[in-house]
């Protein structure tokens, strides 16, 4: 494609771009002015005016969780090196990633004795 | 149409392109309805037309429809909700004309069955030729204006735990004296040091160091800011920074009332033990002029080695009625001093070495090593036991600045979750109109993230008024009755007709004939449909919904299709996953309310108390005489508390009718983690144990974050008394039992409990109740489908049975004076009606419903919920809001 071609397509799409922005300028004219209203200004739940900012301290019950999903995510890591050599070292490159999940997977067993997968 | 939209209509004229916007607007209405859908369907013998869309929030609607009289709150909530919607939008009232502080409605019409259809072209003419005005008004009815404007500003407020901006003085209040390595303090001391312009001083310490889940002086309000003029020590704002205990607890309970004390005696009897090399910090801030300071009986030992271990502070209160050289009088204690933005500075210390600054002038103090080896006699300053470390290494009180984004200071004050967690609940409200519950419930909840701590149930209708002409005339009652509850209209109308009978002396009667029954399950059916529709509606599943209302107004209509409504039922039991996703809404089935209550504590990390003012502490081997008194123990009390009930053994606490935490004084304020019934054996009723032996059996963790619910020799309740629970937000009525409830509730957890097995006209067909075990959102839905089926075979079975005709007029005598009282199986519990009629006109009236029980049990039931599983519970209940205010 000549590099003027490109040019003009760059433009047709500015172009096409503002016509839609104008467009919904236009659209959002046509509603008419919007009118200041005191009860448009907070939130409501149900009918009930928020009476305090959603801005908080939030408990994010699941991040014993989430942190253990971390933790042995992190773990995957190793796998991507091992599947690469897997058909060249074979049957030990099992048993070795066989010892190395067992050990993981002891962990995620005492883990659940803990009751670490249970919500917080 | 000129008066209408006057405050609906979008600013500007109508042109072509707005009255073509305005026509499509038109095709297709939606509309909210206030109170909620379920009274709309009831009004309505048949669907709505698809052009006619029921929409969830006000943000999608175009009409606000009111139904009925509103109740000065739900008539404000419905102003907030018209407030919220966009424009053009029509405001309709069905009944009243007027509902203060809506305005006029743009479109009026009367109450009765079937009313929308006849509206639906007057809205849309409103629409059509209304939906822009060159002059529309904004909505702001004065009422609201005042509480919109309140709310404004709190919602401005986005930091206002934090933003302490700068402090000239000192203000120990909010003070985190980050305690070096408290194997899991928590210093609660609750001290409230009011020293406002103290002319005689009075600190009301409440020492009560309780659980020292982390060393949290959060309750501390050590307003000495500037102790202008002591002439003698107080250490009531001692600050006791101990460094390293291995597990201490602080739990002096001390009670230093000083009022107006020229003389200052602190007969504390310390008696610090084996104290890991703490320091006492004790911190006399801006302590002018200490002359004559008198720890007459603090023995603080060799504190090398302290061990609070064989405190007794159970009762220490301290009259200090012969302080002789401490003078008061002079203190200034400027409370203006408020900072909190200091407490900061105390987030990380070890050591609390704190560098007071405004340590300008202590006087009498000398220097840094308080030593309190106090000699009562003399009334001097020998602090010679005692390293009380003025050094003040770490602390810097100077900036109360540097505490922005402090993760100790953010979090103080706040309530602990049951991991022991501090963290802001938020404060929600679902309904009064939320289209999963029923209209005019109001739930409010405070959520601890996406978890509910406590909730209430409340009803937004106005409480029940009987007319005068009622009075007047008792046998309006049915008429009455039936028309107040239209979602209930054959039952109502049932009940008063059965008392009125009653009262005539008809006991034939007052028994309900087979086709009063089948009236009475064909309701049950449409109820139960109905309720199927809302709660589908909240589970996500529209084909439910809408095959719910679709045989809702089949069966309303008598042309109700049996095998159809059977299939569906069937097809509800065997939606995949409905049963795993239902039954998390709820809890085993227990058989009193109390061991579901506890159940529910099961997954419980930690006791939150928060709210509660223990005296308990972190207790590693030390013997605490609490003074608590914990006989009569009332155990639902606990229920907004986050109480490790673990693997106990809920038998025990079957009996356990007396125990009041009503009273309780524990004054924990802000526990790390505590949990005060972990280990505790309540295998006994009542707690009369004089002495609180948290002893050994106290693990001391860091934090307290889970008391080995084995560690249960918690035998001793030590004295606990006067528990005071008064923190809890909710309370909760006594002795909640389920098998004490009625209706499908009841049922769907096991008990077997219909009062229509005492009626012939059922006991004849062989009727039994169902029942299942579950006690959860799954068990009741399996009921009411039960129910539906079970109703469907009897209705079939009554139209075999002749003879039996409704019941006979009965007629008021215009003399004498008598009681009528009735109770009838209403789809959602027993109904109880009673009356007392003076001279033929009513002189008493008492209506009881099982949605007043229900609306009680919320709390419990959702404690410690997901959000999602608590509305689904709660929707599961099926509460009729109109009956929460008999």
């Amino acid at each position: 494609m000549a590099p003027l071609t490109q040019y003009l397509l760059l433009f047709g799409m500015l172009v096409a771009t503002s016509g839609l922005v104008w467009m919904l300028y236009l659209i959002k004219k046509s509603l008419g002015s919007t009118i200041s209203e005191p009860g448009k200004n907070i939130p409501a739940e149900s009918g009930n005016l928020a009476a305090k900012p959603a801005w908080l301290r939030y408990h994010v019950h699941y991040y014993g969780y989430a942190l253990l999903f971390l933790a042995f995510d992190m773990e995957m890591a190793y796998m991507y090196p091992w599947a690469v050599v897997y058909k060249e070292v074979g049957l030990v490159a099992l048993l070795d990633m066989g010892v190395f999940l067992m050990i993981l997977f002891l962990g995620l067993i005492y883990t659940w004795t803990q009751l670490g997968l249970e919500r917080q | 149409m000129e008066e209408k939209m006057t405050y609906g209509a979008r600013q500007g004229s109508m042109t072509f392109l707005r009255k073509q916007l305005a026509k499509v607007i038109s095709k297709e209405l939606r509309i909210f309805p206030v109170p909620g859908a379920s009274l709309l369907r009831y009004y309505h013998t048949e669907a709505l037309p698809d052009t006619i869309q029921l929409v969830a929030t006000p943000k999608e609607a175009d009409v606000l429809l009111v139904m009925g009289n509103l109740s000065g709150a739900m008539a404000e909530r419905a102003a907030y909700t018209y407030a919220q919607m966009a424009r053009p939008r029509v405001l309709v009232m069905a009944g009243p004309d007027r509902i203060e502080p809506l305005y006029p409605p743009d479109v009026h019409t009367e109450l009765k069955p079937d009313f929308l259809p006849g509206i639906i072209s007057e809205i849309r003419g409103c629409l059509n030729s209304a939906a822009w005005r060159e002059y529309t008004q904004p909505f702001e009815p004065e009422q609201l204006l005042e509480k919109i404007k309140e709310a404004e500003q709190d919602q401005g407020h986005m930091h206002h735990h934090h933003d302490h901006g700068e402090h000239g003085g000192h203000d120990h209040s909010a003070h985190q004296h980050g305690h070096g390595d408290h194997g899991g303090h928590d210093h609660d001391h609750s001290h409230k040091h009011d020293h406002g312009s103290h002319s005689g001083h009075d600190h009301p310490h409440d020492h009560q160091h309780g659980d020292h889940g982390g060393h949290d002086h959060s309750a501390h309000q050590h307003g000495h800011g500037d102790h202008g003029g002591h002439e003698g020590h107080d250490h009531s704002a001692h600050q006791h920074g101990h460094g390293d205990h291995g597990g201490h607890d602080h739990n002096h309970g001390h009670k230093h009332e000083h009022g107006s004390h020229s003389g200052h005696d602190h007969p504390h009897d310390h008696q610090h033990g084996d104290h890991d090399a703490q320091a006492h910090n004790h911190e006399h801030h801006n302590h002018e002029e200490h002359e004559g300071h008198d720890h007459s009986a603090h023995d603080h030992g060799s504190h090398g080695s302290h061990d609070h271990s064989g405190h007794k502070h159970g009762e220490s209160r301290h009259p200090h009625d012969h302080h002789k050289e401490h003078d008061h009088d002079e203190h200034c204690h400027d409370d203006s001093h408020q900072q909190a933005g200091g407490r900061s500075a105390h987030e990380s210390e070890a050591d609390h070495s704190h560098e007071h600054d405004h340590h300008q002038d202590h006087g009498g103090h000398d220097g840094n090593d308080h030593n309190h080896g106090h000699d009562p006699a003399g009334h001097q300053h020998d602090h010679s036991g005692h390293n009380h470390n003025h050094a003040h290494g770490g602390h810097d009180h100077s900036g109360h600045g540097s505490g922005f984004m402090s993760m100790i200071a953010m979090t103080k004050d706040l309530p602990l979750s049951p991991d022991g967690l501090p963290m802001e609940w938020s404060d929600v409200q679902f309904g009064p109109f939320h289209p999963g519950l029923p209209g005019g419930l109001r739930l409010a909840m405070k959520l601890d993230g996406d978890t509910v701590a406590e909730a209430k149930a409340e009803s937004d209708f106005s409480p029940l008024s009987l007319p005068t002409s009622v009075r007047n005339n008792p046998l309006l009652l049915p008429d009455f009755l039936e028309k107040m509850n239209p979602m209930a209209a054959v039952s109502y109308r049932l009940l008063a007709q059965k008392a009125l009978e009653n009262y005539s002396g008809n006991t034939a009667g007052a028994r309900l004939t087979a086709v009063e029954a089948a009236a009475l399950e064909k309701e049950r059916i449409v109820s139960h449909l109905s309720w199927l529709a809302d709660f589908a509606l909240l589970l996500g599943s529209n084909w439910m919904r809408d095959q719910a209302i679709r045989h809702f107004y089949k069966f309303r209509n008598n042309t109700g299709d049996e095998k159809a409504l059977l299939k569906f039922t069937d097809r509800i039991k065997n939606i995949p996953y409905l049963k795993i996703k239902l039954s998390a809404a709820g809890s085993p089935v227990e058989h009193d309310e109390e061991h579901r209550h506890h159940h529910n504590h099961g997954g419980h990390v930690g006791h939150d108390h928060s709210e509660h003012q223990h005296g308990h502490g972190d207790h590693r081997g030390h013997d605490h005489n609490h003074g608590h008194d914990h006989s009569e123990h009332k155990h639902e009390n606990h229920s907004s508390h986050g109480h490790n009930y673990g693997d106990h053994d809920h038998e025990e606490y079957e009996n356990h009718e007396g125990h009041d935490h009503t009273g309780h004084k524990h004054d924990h304020d802000s526990h790390g983690g505590h949990d005060h019934h972990a280990g505790h054996d309540h295998g006994d009723n009542e707690h009369h144990h004089e002495e609180h032996q948290h002893g050994k059996s106290h693990q001391s963790r860091s934090g307290h974050s889970a008391h080995e619910p084995e560690s249960g020799d918690h035998e001793h309740h030590g004295g606990h008394e006067s528990h005071d629970h008064s923190g809890e937000r909710v309370s909760e009525p006594q002795n909640l039992k389920l098998e004490d409830f009625s209706g499908p509730v009841t049922r769907a957890a096991g008990f077997s409990k219909d009062l229509r097995t005492e009626e012939a006209v059922y006991r004849e067909g062989g009727w039994k109740p169902v029942t299942t075990d579950g006690n959860n959102a799954w068990s009741r839905l399996l009921v009411r489908l039960g129910e539906i089926e079970q109703s469907l075979r009897f209705i079939a079975h009554a139209e075999t049975v002749t003879g039996e005709e409704a019941s006979p007029d009965v007629s008021i005598p215009a003399t004498g004076m008598g009681n009528g009282s009735a109770s009838i199986e209403s789809p959602r519990g027993e109904l109880i009606l009673k009356f007392h009629i003076h001279e033929g006109k009513l002189a008493h009236l008492k209506l009881a419903s099982s949605s007043a029980a229900m609306a009680a049990l919320v709390n419990p039931m959702t404690k410690q919920m997901e959000l999602a599983d608590a509305l689904t519970a709660v929707s599961s209940m099926d509460i009729l809001p109109q009956e929460l205010n008999y």
